[in-house]
């Protein structure tokens, strides 16, 4: 019997609703075959997904893939893969390091260990300090030639010396001097001295402090920084230390590269005014 | 007559119209946007959200000379409002149904620039082809903007995706009837004092005529940017002296560092310079219509068109609406920033703000699913090259995003100012809950019997803890970013070979990771050494 007017028929409830768990479980199915990509894609395809941020995208298409790259891919892919889990973190650890004990001689195992020391660094919550510290100096130890790579001596300085207690922190600075000797490229000596520079600046206790900060700025001036925000920063640091420590050639050479080039910086007015009263109390 | 089939039959006959028309406009666009085919137009659709007066005329004049040049493109604008073009753009991006140009900013992020964007590539380092002719055809593209295209580039600004018409400045718009109506004179104030003047006139005229009138029209968003710019300002000098080490000279005040020294007690908020900023913010706060803090910046702009207000702060978005709107002339100038030789304030100050660096506005990028990507990109260079610019500037009165290009005479006062020192910090944009302390305890200051000493003692308790949770925020935000650039490191350094793209990529990448990572660590170094 059916009821109608106001109320809905009692047959009619089942019906629609055996259909509807039908449609979608028929609907689920075919997104899962969707979902599933027909062509597994190569390690470019997988690659141009990390490149636009498409992580989740990119651990299924590097899975898909054999091969020490593609291993190397998916362990990166999956630091950034949703959802982030310290699980996840842990096996893309495990991972890197595989591949770097597997062969620390071609680049995958140097990114390998360059890599893990970044995941106990900036992706484990809380960072393990000893770890990524242990991986980067190892990272280092293997003499790459690879820029990246190399940029593990900046992470160091980081690590040791503004992670810590602001005493000390210039003697553990001046530690890692002997850091630049294991470094080859023109872009990892022109980062660590760059760094070196600033954190001189930063815990600077006296002018002995800052003409070792000078000197690390000039040597990553000629490394030439290409960004221009880094050479702006680099060049006004330089005027400045420079202009601080009575060395004026020194400071009106910066002061005016910076005032030349660098013509839509906020600092340029300031910097103009600088120079002229350096030329006034010539 | 059985009226219940009468309304049925009109009914479904409605429905039915209604689908006949939309299928029929469905296959009309469909026609026009098939494109290649020999005597079919290309139609770019142009999605943008920013209403205000003068834009969609400029967008019809650029698109009129880009199709004189282009006979086969058509150029269909999209505006949409503000309030849903966020929701309304994730939708197309996601649902991969985008108009060929969409308007960047209202909060899309860097990773959602790169996942649904087209990246302009190595064109941005080349001269721009539309540029033949003209001073700038040797500059390589990104070098012809004011703000060098920073506004349109992604993570590491390694890609560059969009291009800009205009840059946003922030000036005092004038109700130049209302003024020559009080002060006699049509002379807008040049200096903070004759600002003060101005008020001061305006609350006689107002008591005497019984007209409800107050000095300056604002809203929570536009009197925000007019007292942060004034704090700012008397903190020029104390950013240098207490808060910069030698050495350390930045464009701006880093949040990072103005926490470490105020928790050093380097400086506090009973330093003379604080003090002076919250005076300053007081006595023109006092100025404003009273509850401005809850309004909406329409609200403000319907009070100064009412002619309630004398003056009102807004940016170069609102010029040309606020003539159109307005049935009274209208005058713009500097905010009425103290100088060094004001007797108050002077002597916190190096002088005017310089907006050397002034972020663009109305920045258009290419979505990577539009149906004519190469068509849309060539009509980018197009909208960035001075012939384009010029029209831009002439037709809507907003500034050139190009520099080198004349600005119109309106449009000539919102042109950037070069000349002027670096802004000092405010106290109230350090982050979300030092500003939530302050805006809470405002009316202490402002307020009926209100004063400096009452708000700085009701901030005071919670003003280092809350900076605290804003520098921690910053490190979690800022290394979510940098976690994110680290994989793209990965993937450049391994297809990088000498002078590849690849490798000067990597290089750019690396070196602005380098000094993101830096600002994280200052900003650890500094939670840590909290006292």
């Amino acid at each position: 019997m059916i009821t109608r007017c106001n109320h809905i028929p009692v047959r009619l409830l089942k019906f629609p609703l055996r259909l509807e768990i039908a449609c979608l479980l028929v609907a689920s199915l075919g997104l899962e075959v969707l979902g599933c990509p027909a062509n597994a894609g190569s390690l470019k395809k997988a690659w141009a997904e990390v490149d636009t941020f498409r992580f989740n995208e990119a651990v299924r298409s590097f899975a898909s893939q054999e091969g020490r790259e593609a291993l190397f891919g998916q362990a990166v892919a999956m630091l950034n893969s949703q959802p982030r889990t310290q699980n996840k973190i842990r096996e893309a650890i495990s991972i890197f390091e595989k591949l770097s004990m597997e062969n620390s001689c071609d680049p995958i195992g140097a990114l390998g260990r360059y890599y893990a020391g970044r995941a106990y660094q900036l992706h484990l919550d809380p960072p393990e300090r000893e770890k990524a510290l242990a991986s980067y100096r190892s990272a280092l130890d293997l003499g790459s030639g690879l820029p990246l790579v190399e940029t593990a001596a900046v992470s160091i300085i980081f690590i040791e010396v503004y992670d810590g207690p602001n005493s000390g922190a210039l003697e553990r600075l001046e530690s890692l001097e002997p850091l630049a000797e294991k470094l080859r490229t023109q872009i990892g000596l022109r980062e660590f001295h760059t760094t070196m520079g600033y954190a001189y600046l930063n815990f600077a206790k006296t002018d002995t402090n800052r003409q070792r900060a000078l000197t690390h700025l000039l040597e990553a001036d000629r490394l030439k920084a290409t960004r221009p925000q880094a050479e702006a920063e680099l060049w006004v640091a330089i005027g400045e230390t420079a202009n601080h420590l009575g060395q004026r050639e020194t400071a009106l050479t910066y002061y005016r590269k910076f005032a030349d080039t660098y013509k839509r910086d906020r600092r340029n007015h300031l910097i103009r005014e600088r120079i002229k009263s350096e030329n006034d109390g010539k | 007559m059985n009226w219940e089939r009468v309304s049925n039959t009109i009914g479904i006959s409605l429905i039915a119209l209604c689908f006949a028309v939309s299928l029929g406009r469905i296959i009309t666009l469909r026609k026009e946007e098939r494109p290649g085919e020999e005597g079919r137009t290309i139609n770019l659709r142009i999605a943008y959200y920013q209403l205000e007066g003068g834009v969609r005329e400029a967008m019809e004049a650029i698109g009129k000379k880009y199709t004189d040049l282009h006979p086969n493109a058509h150029i269909t604008l999209m505006p949409i409002p503000e309030r849903i073009f966020k929701n309304w753009r994730i939708t197309q991006l996601v649902g991969q149904t985008p108009p060929d140009l969409i308007q960047l900013g209202s909060g899309l992020g860097e990773e959602q620039l790169a996942r649904y964007f087209e990246p302009l590539g190595e064109a941005v380092d080349r001269p721009n082809p539309y540029n033949k002719g003209t001073p700038l055809e040797n500059t390589a593209m990104r070098e012809t903007f004011f703000e060098a295209m920073q506004s349109g580039a992604g993570a590491g600004q390694i890609e560059y995706y969009g291009v800009s018409a205009s840059v946003g400045t922030i000036r005092m718009f004038y109700n130049m009837a209302l003024l020559k109506e009080i002060t006699g004179s049509t002379e807008i104030p040049k200096t903070y004092r004759d600002f003060i003047r101005l008020c001061e006139q305006t609350r006689n005229f107002s008591e005497k005529t019984g007209r409800k009138i107050v000095p300056v029209g604002g809203a929570g968003y536009n009197a925000s940017i007019l007292l942060d710019y004034l704090f700012s300002g008397q903190t020029q000098r104390l950013l240098q002296s207490a808060i910069n080490k030698p050495g350390q000279l930045s464009p701006r005040a880093p949040a990072n560092r103005v926490a470490d020294t105020y928790w050093k007690n380097e400086w506090s908020l009973h330093s003379p310079e604080v003090v002076s900023g919250i005076e300053l913010m007081g006595d023109v706060a006092k100025e404003i219509q009273p509850g401005f803090a809850q309004l909406q910046r329409d609200d403000a702009i319907f009070y100064f068109s009412q002619g309630s207000a004398v003056m009102i702060p807004s940016g170069t978005w609102d010029a040309v609406s606020l003539e159109t709107f307005c049935p009274f002339p209208i005058a713009t100038g500097q905010l009425p920033l103290p100088d060094p030789s004001d007797p108050v304030y002077g002597k916190n100050t190096y002088g005017p703000v310089s907006e050397a660096d002034q972020g663009a506005a109305f920045t258009l990028a290419v979505p990577r699913d539009a149906k004519n990507p190469e068509v849309a990109k060539d009509f980018l260079l197009f909208m960035g090259s001075m012939g384009a610019s010029k029209i831009w500037t002439d037709t809507s009165d907003w500034p050139p995003a190009i520099a080198g290009v004349e600005p119109s005479p309106k449009a000539s006062e919102f042109t950037p100012k070069d000349s002027g020192y670096p802004a000092g910090f405010p106290i109230n944009n350090l982050g979300a809950d030092s500003r939530r302390v302050v805006l809470n305890n405002f009316h202490l200051l402002i307020g009926p019997g209100g004063s400096t000493e009452a708000f700085l003692t009701a901030i005071e308790p919670e003003f280092a803890g809350a900076l605290e949770t804003d520098i921690r925020r910053s490190v979690r935000t800022t290394r979510d970013l940098l976690r994110r650039t680290d994989s793209l490191a990965a993937s450049l350094s391994l297809r990088a070979t000498d002078n590849s793209p690849e490798a000067r990529k990597l290089d750019l990448l690396i070196q602005m990771n380098t000094a993101t990572e830096r600002g994280i660590y200052e900003s650890i170094n500094a939670l840590r050494n909290k006292p």
